[in-house]
């Protein structure tokens, strides 16, 4: 089993008439989720990072095209799909039929089979774009390792002042901790080694892979084709001429596009933003969502869907400072575009993550320049964000209030979560003095 | 782009080391005649920016409800930044800026819901107490006859060696604004903006700052430029600036008696010695201000003014001045951890500066302001400590930000419990720890627990500090 992040993403259409008694139940879920007999008990799964429910306004196209109010469950688990459909269903499976019964599509008066109901939500998924600050690691591990991290700063406390234990050399130092580890028995796991598996490997780099093993084989068989020209070169070199003309079509498309009159945003209210950032009252972490309608052109649902299919490719070399999980997702034909992020903190500062860095201004505006509302980009990756002032305004404007909100391990920043494993890597095995004291610089 | 010196108040350009006597006093109109009258009378003795003044400086500042009671428009007052409008009170601010627990408002001792309303601040600077006197004598009687309340006569002092309560060496890092002071003899990358802390210029995203404005047809006088970005407006900005004063009480016996409790040296000197060492690795620098990533073993008086370092490359993990210092959580220069490189981490961090121009209130605990004795010192029950005042451009993303990420939050460079050692919150509770200190050191870290707060918030409001004709503008309503 793999333990590979990845971002689910359930998208359905809410029945007219029906937003109001939908928003009320999702406030009682979100509401009673941390109490005892929750509706819906999130912290009894297991497979679960974050959750967001939120609904998302009928609105139009700068085209004139009526987007319908949409329900969007969006969940960040760890490990095998098939594994968090069922836990969803099987703990959630009440919530989720009273909630899905104000859906179109839901055709259960009463509440189906977990079967069914795996089934409805499957038909009703989203290929999404997925960013995990913290992969491979588990809720379970978070808790766990966690607890070992605060079980060493309690041992380590005891032994700061004493100047035979501050006498041992780093690696006798180690081997302590070690001791003291192994003599807690609710720490076993913390002693076996961590195995790199392989397919943590092909579930994340997998498609990258296969997507370099394609374009590779196609450049050398166009190469071969000009010393043993055949078929198979033939194909080889008219498939890449076609990647290539495909490519300059979605970049010419798309810069005949950005010359069009850009359409401001009008800025929200002082009070909406106020609304918005009184949600922030976690004291580690919070969620923002930005949900909007794409600018106008049928070139840029495409381009932006082909720039996120590159993202979730190559995911694994991205960064985003401060970010637990992100996501990036194309609802109602690509024609609105979804936004969603756990990170520490609160918004304004996350806000300005992206358009303080040239580097990430350039990567925001590859996806986010074809948002409704964001300022003008060049070239895709050129102007854009650099408008700071307009970037702002089109967050804020197109920011919107999660109904559920469902976050595990509340207390721990992403740098904890990360540092907390390393930690547990370098507890057990061997290491060179060099590496133990770094190691220890970690604790 | 010309600075306009001589429509710029002058404690922008300058801190007024030369006038060392000053008083802020916080202050509420009753009447809305005689306040424009009074501020009529007093507008050409505001201080511009164009030469320091020798004898005497006076400023002013406004808050919303001030501007609100003088009749600014209601759209000119909508113009006004989200957190000039709301105040530094108001309920979530008091979360973003970690002023809760004992810091929370209704402890102040002026601002926030239990505290007579403020309108105003004045700013008086004087060459000596005697002149000091005579000019508020004279503003005290400009009060009565204007219907003027006064809410708070706050005092301040100038401390032996430059020093803030604690013993230590302060304002020695400032951000240098372009067009002011030394600016031009230095690299521009060495440099900041002018926008960033006067509006009407441009900033780092080479925006001009959001700005209140006026409609044309309200500035009769005509005194107000017309707004760069749209000219058909009026720049009541242009010139002035955002205030962020916040007094903060210092307990110095807390302090050096919370050093000295983690020693368990019998020895004096030694504890002492012990104690100062802690201390400045709470700081970031030794008392006489030089820096802990250039003499990082013991003080030395001849990096005392020496601002010139940074951490990426010199101190990535904290060994020589803590990850989770006050210099380095206020200004972490090229080292942010959640960054790639040094160059990101510093394109970052120079986003978020603040021009500060505080001074020290109370009495020190002893008088010479040497270190060794303020530690060893008996409890004189004396309020002390520091009116912070700061310039920006934009509240949220410089003074917020700062306050928020770097300041209040425990979690910054990684940390886990730890805030701001000096300034930040210290309490726990079942969701947050925010009273450690870590001290990286091989072979591994030393922590200090359940600290005590050495600070505490007595005061404070957001402020609008008007460019001169600004100013006019404002007394002509």
């Amino acid at each position: 089993m793999h333990t590979v992040h990845n971002g689910l993403t359930i998208s359905t259409q809410i029945k007219s008439g029906q937003r109001e008694s939908l928003e009320q139940l999702l406030n009682e879920i979100n509401d009673s989720k941390d109490r005892e007999g929750a509706i819906f008990e999130f912290n009894k799964l297991a497979t679960v990072h974050f959750i967001t429910w939120i609904i998302v306004n009928a609105e139009e196209t700068p085209e004139g095209k009526k987007l319908p109010e949409r329900l969007l469950l969006m969940t960040s688990y760890t490990g095998s799909k098939k594994v968090h459909y069922a836990e969803l269903v099987e703990i959630g499976i009440t919530a989720l039929h009273e909630v899905y019964s104000h859906c179109e599509d839901y055709s259960y008066e009463n509440c189906p089979t977990r079967d069914h109901m795996v089934r409805f939500l499957k038909s009703f998924s989203k290929a999404n774009t997925y960013y995990t600050g913290f992969q491979y690691i588990t809720h379970l591990q978070v808790v766990q390792e966690n607890q070992l991290r605060d079980a060493i700063q309690l041992y380590l406390d005891k032994q700061q002042d004493d100047e035979e234990f501050l006498s041992l050399d780093v690696r006798n130092i180690r081997i302590k901790i070690q001791e003291f580890v192994k003599s807690k028995p609710e720490f076993d796991w913390a002693t076996k080694p961590v195995k790199k598996t392989f397919g943590n490997f092909w579930n994340l780099y997998g498609g990258m892979v296969i997507m370099l093993s394609v374009l590779g084989i196609l450049i050398l068989l166009s190469i071969a084709h000009i010393f043993i020209p055949g078929i198979i070169t033939l194909v080889g070199l008219c498939l890449l001429i076609s990647l290539i003309l495909f490519i300059a079509f979605l970049l010419i498309g798309l810069r005949i596009n950005e010359s069009n009159p850009h359409i401001p945003v009008t800025p929200v209210s002082d009070q909406r933003i106020h609304e918005i950032v009184s949600k922030e009252t976690f004291p580690v972490k919070n969620e923002m969502s930005v949900i909007t309608p794409l600018k106008t052109g049928s070139i840029r649902p495409i381009f932006l869907a082909v720039t996120l299919w590159l993202v979730q490719r190559v995911r694994a070399s991205s960064y985003i400072p401060s970010v637990h999980t992100a996501r990036w997702v194309q609802i109602d034909k690509g024609k609105r575009f979804v936004f969603i992020a756990y990170f520490d903190n609160t918004s304004e500062g996350y806000a300005h993550d992206f358009v303080d860095s040239t580097k990430r201004t350039r990567n925001l505006n590859l996806i986010f320049g074809h948002a409704l509302g964001f300022p003008v980009t060049r070239f895709a990756i050129l102007g854009g964000g650099k408008d700071r002032k307009g970037y702002i305004t089109g967050v804020r404007a197109n920011q919107k209030i999660a109904q559920v909100w469902y976050s595990t391990n509340q207390t721990l920043g992403i740098l904890n979560i990360k540092n907390n494993n390393e930690i547990r890597k370098g507890l057990f095995g061997k290491l060179k003095e060099e590496e133990i004291e770094q190691w220890l610089l970690k604790l | 782009m010309e600075i306009e010196k001589e429509d710029i108040q002058g404690l922008i350009a300058r801190g007024y080391k030369n006038l060392p006597s000053s008083a802020y006093l916080i202050l509420q109109f009753t009447s809305k005649k005689r306040a424009s009258q009074y501020l009529e009378t007093i507008t050409s003795h505001i201080s511009n920016a164009i030469a320091a003044p020798e004898i005497i400086a006076t400023h002013a500042a406004f808050t919303y409800k001030g501007l609100e009671f003088l009749g600014v428009h209601k759209d000119t007052l909508s113009s006004f930044s989200r957190p000039f409008k709301e105040g530094m009170t108001e309920s979530h601010r008091q979360f973003v800026l970690g002023d809760i627990e004992y810091n929370n408002p209704n402890t102040w001792n002026w601002g926030g819901a239990n505290n007579p309303t403020i309108h105003m601040v004045l700013m008086l600077f004087a060459v000596n107490d005697t002149k000091l006197r005579e000019v508020y004598s004279n503003h005290q009687n400009l009060f009565s006859t204007h219907d003027i309340l006064e809410i708070k006569y706050l005092s301040t002092t100038v401390l032996k060696d430059k020093k803030e309560h604690f013993g230590f060496r302060d304002s020695i890092s400032q951000p240098i604004m372009r067009g002011f002071g030394k600016s031009n003899e230095l690299p521009k990358e060495d440099t900041t903006p002018t926008g960033e802390f006067i509006l009407g210029y441009k900033n780092w995203y080479d925006q001009y700052p959001d700005s209140p404005h006026v409609k044309k047809d309200n500035d009769i006088r005509e005194v107000l430029s017309n707004k760069k970005e749209n000219q058909n407006l009026k720049d009541l900005g242009r010139n002035g600036s955002y205030m962020v004063f916040r007094q903060i009480s210092q307990d110095v016996l807390e302090f050096w008696n919370y050093m000295k409790s983690t020693s368990s040296e019998p020895n004096v000197d030694k504890k002492t010695e012990n104690a100062i060492q802690l201390a400045s690795k709470m700081v970031g620098r030794w008392p006489s201000g030089a820096p802990l990533i250039k003499t990082p073993e013991k003080d030395n008086p001849d990096y005392a003014t020496d601002n010139d370092f940074k951490y990426w490359n010199e101190d990535f993990n904290g060994l020589k001045c803590p990850l989770g210092s006050h210099i380095r959580r206020t200004n972490p220069r090229d080292w942010l951890l959640t960054e790639k490189t040094d160059v990101e981490s510093k394109e970052m961090s120079q986003k978020h500066r603040l021009l500060r121009r505080g001074r020290s209130y109370g009495d020190p605990l002893v008088d010479s302001m040497v270190t060794e004795d303020i530690v060893n010192a008996n409890d004189d029950s004396q309020p002390r400590g520091l009116h912070f005042i700061c310039f920006v451009g934009d509240i949220t993303r410089q003074f917020e930000f700062i306050q928020n990420s770097w300041v209040k939050f425990h979690k910054f460079g990684g940390l886990y419990d730890d805030s701001d050692p000096l300034i930040g919150t210290h309490y726990s509770n079942s969701e947050i720890t925010s009273d450690t200190f870590t001290v990286q050191s091989k072979p591994f870290r030393r922590r200090y627990c359940n600290m005590p707060a050495f600070t505490k918030i007595e005061g404070g409001e957001y402020f609008f500090f008007p460019g001169i004709k600004a100013f006019q503008y404002i007394a002509s309503i």
